[in-house]
């Protein structure tokens, strides 16, 4: 199975029924071109729920060495208690939380998971970790954000829970929605472009195919009487921007890399404080 | 003993290791690696910054702000170390 997960050209090798069940129930209306090398190859199996972990997992290149890495590394717990993404300090991440386990090889651009059958949300979340993963050294990140496209011009709207960012989905009109809940972002030629992901809040995807889109302009929404647009400088922009990026590392290159793209974006994408009134007419402020 | 304690206005200041940072359009964004936090230093704390080099001693970015902003000494090197302190606190800057 191709498609394009959060800007990345993935090819899925699903190993059972099950895995192809779910992973088309999560990505279907983000199938890729055929042909071509992908940047990331994935390799998902499903487990019993009670199997996962005594499985023997998934160690990146099928030769049986998950063990090998166990004393390097560091672990880090983030978000959710239970995800622990471990750098294994050669380019492998392993990644596991109760429902799934698995691994990046990044430079090789490979991963494998093997999660619970049936859980999709499992498998989002595991791609959720590599697709960040990956997209830090390629110019790229995910963030905490909402993002539509109107006349072919994509908006990203950055911020925590309760900011608006699906409250402003709902008012697109005739805009389409990448994400209600984490946007991919990735350099493209001079500019960036904002891509559809599979990474979902209270809305739910549309199901309709997802195009990429140029990305005109950053936004951070804020609830209030009135709407108007207040601009940012770029680094007050890259702050806020960096304090909503889905990461899941420390490591100073990836770091760097972040803050690299954090402050391209908001120098390129025009940023400002969305103050907004939650009605249509919103769009005349953030398109202006 | 704490840095701060000693003769500190000869003491060198320098960027910690643990630290990613940019400049962008006289602004800088810096982040420490150790508790992933992110921190923004304005115009005038960017000045500062972009002598903190290892090669700066804390009189030295005294006399910058003082000359920039036409204040005086005492001004100036309240503000310096006030800088000073909160940098090191939070683990972006060193001083030697």
């Amino acid at each position: 199975m191709r498609v394009v997960l959060a800007g990345l050209t993935t090819e899925l090798v699903l190993e059972d029924a099950a895995a192809a069940r779910d992973a088309g129930a999560l990505l279907a209306p983000y199938a890729g071109e055929p042909g071509g090398t992908p940047e990331l190859r994935v390799r998902v199996r499903s487990a019993p729920a009670d199997a996962i972990g005594a499985t023997g997992g998934a160690d990146g290149d099928g030769d049986g060495d998950r063990d090998r890495d166990r004393d390097g590394g560091t672990e880090l717990p983030l978000g959710s208690r239970e995800l622990v993404v471990r750098e294994a300090g050669d380019g492998r991440f392993h990644i596991a939380r109760a429902d799934y386990e698995g691994v990046l090889a990044r430079a090789a651009g490979h991963a494998e998971v093997v999660y619970a059958a049936g859980q999709v949300h499992s498998l989002s979340s595991f791609l959720r970790v590599v697709s960040s993963l990956a997209l830090a050294p390629r110019g790229g990140l995910l963030a905490h954000a909402s993002s539509v496209v109107r006349d072919g011009r994509a908006y990203l709207f950055v911020g925590r829970s309760g900011a608006g960012k699906t409250t402003i989905c709902r008012l697109r009109g005739d805009g389409r929605v990448l994400s209600d809940e984490i946007s991919a972002v990735r350099r493209s030629g001079d500019g960036f472009c904002c891509w559809p992901t599979p990474f979902w809040g209270e809305l739910e995807a549309t199901g309709e195919p997802a195009e990429s889109a140029p990305l005109a302009r950053v936004l951070f929404p804020e609830h209030a009487p009135s709407t108007r647009a207040i601009s940012l400088t770029a680094a007050r922009a890259a702050h806020r921007l960096l304090d909503s990026v889905v990461h899941f590392t420390r490591d100073p290159a990836d770091v760097g890399a972040l803050l690299e793209s954090a402050t391209a974006i908001a120098s390129a994408c025009r940023p400002a404080v969305l103050a907004f009134r939650p009605d249509r007419s919103l769009w005349d402020a953030v398109e202006r | 003993m704490s840095a701060m304690a000693g003769p500190v206005l000869e003491q060198v200041v320098r960027r910690a290791g643990g630290i990613a940072a940019r400049v962008v359009d006289g602004e800088a964004v810096v982040i420490t690696l150790s508790d992933g936090q992110v921190h923004f230093l304005n115009g005038t704390g960017t000045l500062l910054w972009q002598r903190v080099d290892g090669a700066h001693a804390v009189k030295d970015l005294i006399a910058l702000l003082a000359e920039r902003f036409e204040v005086d000494d005492e001004e100036a090197s309240r503000d310096v170390l006030e800088f000073v302190r909160e940098l090191e606190e939070k683990g972006i800057i060193e001083l030697r």
